[in-house]
């Protein structure tokens, strides 16, 4: 019987599914436990929605980035607002939320900046989130260029091989 | 701090810029000088000739990798170093698990160069464990920064432990097993190995044996 499990293990096409079977054994134990979040990382948010009501009566307009405003002048190292750095030394936490002159258009004529994902560069969910993870941006998007680049090599070796099986 | 000291000795030096900091003490100087130094050895040396017989017919010979597929892979190997260089020196939690993933898609880089079909099927099976391995990975980072509002290596070591903590331990050391393709799981690498090209594929197994290393280490230092 365990012979028989080690050697379906010895497979490559079977490596996959024994791996994704032990995650889910891992994860199963994990549902036993309470999940709480850390208090002292929590900010404050504004409700969902409290933008439009605001607006209407004309109180701030940083409150058009509801729910990611975290208060606070952008570029201003008196005034930050809520943010927590996670490292004692470096410059983090300095800026809240720095926006692009388009993100200030964009967050003066909609109510609804802080729940869109915009797509232009510099979206705003990447300059709140991001801005105080620098590297992570970079990392991440080295990764997806990698596994684009190996992608391209093995359909480019692919096509030339059928070329020269058809001038065959 | 006190577990960093006690597992690998007093912090040489440290790089204070924002998230990246790398931090480098006696034990992680002598990973970076062993990849430093293997990496430079790969990426000079030249691929392998393997000597082919073919029985009952007169076929005796060597066959090489073409060139082409040879630069392919050197530049996978060096990008797979630089990967390792951050495994072994980072002091962030989510930075070193980016840098995990990143040595797991450059060793698949390294076989993706190959011609071979059942090399490239297994590849193929390898990189499904890489896909799947980032879920349990960059959940055990998440449950970490939930739990304790740190992601640095530093603060984490002072933290006392928690059962949360544990579970997203065991969810890490699966995903590097995953990405590293450690041990039970080295079935497709065995398959991947009778590739040819034998300077580059050594990668792969010094990449497991760095993030085997760096993973223990952080098990100990997240407890």
């Amino acid at each position: 019987m365990i012979g028989r499990i080690f050697n379906s293990l010895a497979k490559p096409d079977k490596v996959p599914k024994a791996f994704a079977f032990a995650i889910m054994l891992v994860l199963l134990v994990s549902l036993v436990y309470s999940y709480q979040l850390n208090p002292e990382q929590l900010y404050t948010k504004p409700a969902p929605q409290v933008q439009i009501e605001m607006a209407q009566e004309n109180v701030d307009v940083s409150y058009n980035l509801a729910p990611y405003n975290r208060g606070g002048t952008p570029l201003d190292p008196e005034d930050r607002g809520i943010v927590k750095s996670q490292y004692e030394t470096g410059n983090l936490g300095w800026i809240t939320a720095y926006l692009t002159p388009f993100s200030q258009w964009l967050r003066n004529i909609s109510y609804r900046f802080g729940t869109t994902i915009l797509s232009h560069p510099g979206g705003i969910l990447d300059e709140i989130l991001y801005y105080t993870r620098g590297l992570d941006t970079i990392l991440e998007s080295t990764i997806l260029f990698v596994a684009f680049t190996i992608a391209s090599w093995v359909i480019l070796n692919r096509t030339e091989k059928e070329r020269k099986d058809r001038e065959k | 701090m006190s577990d960093i000291l006690n597992l690998s000795g007093s912090i040489i030096g440290r790089i204070l810029l924002a998230d990246i900091v790398p931090y480098l003490t006696p034990f992680s100087l002598a990973l970076v000088i062993t990849i430093l130094v293997f990496t430079v050895f790969l990426t000079l040396s030249t691929p392998e000739f393997r000597a082919m017989i073919q029985f009952k017919k007169d076929v005796v010979g060597t066959s090489t990798v073409e060139k082409k597929e040879a630069r392919f892979r050197r530049f996978m190997t060096i990008l797979c170093g630089v990967a390792l260089l951050g495994v072994v020196t980072t002091g962030d939690l989510f930075n070193f698990a980016l840098f995990v993933s990143l040595v797991g898609v450059t060793n698949l880089g390294i076989f993706a160069g190959v011609k071979d079909s059942h090399v490239l099927n297994a590849a193929f099976q390898y990189g499904l464990v890489i896909m799947i391995c980032s879920l349990p990975l960059f959940g055990g980072v998440a449950i970490t920064l939930a739990r304790t509002g740190t992601l640095s290596m530093g603060v984490l070591a002072v933290i006392p432990a928690d059962p949360l903590v544990n579970i997203s331990r065991a969810l890490l050391i699966i995903g590097a097993i995953g990405e590293g393709a450690l041990a039970p799981f080295f079935a497709t690498k065995v398959e991947m190995i009778r590739a040819k090209g034998a300077p580059y594929i050594n990668m792969m197994h010094l990449s497991s044996l760095m993030v085997f290393t760096r993973i223990i280490e952080i098990i100990f230092i997240m407890g």
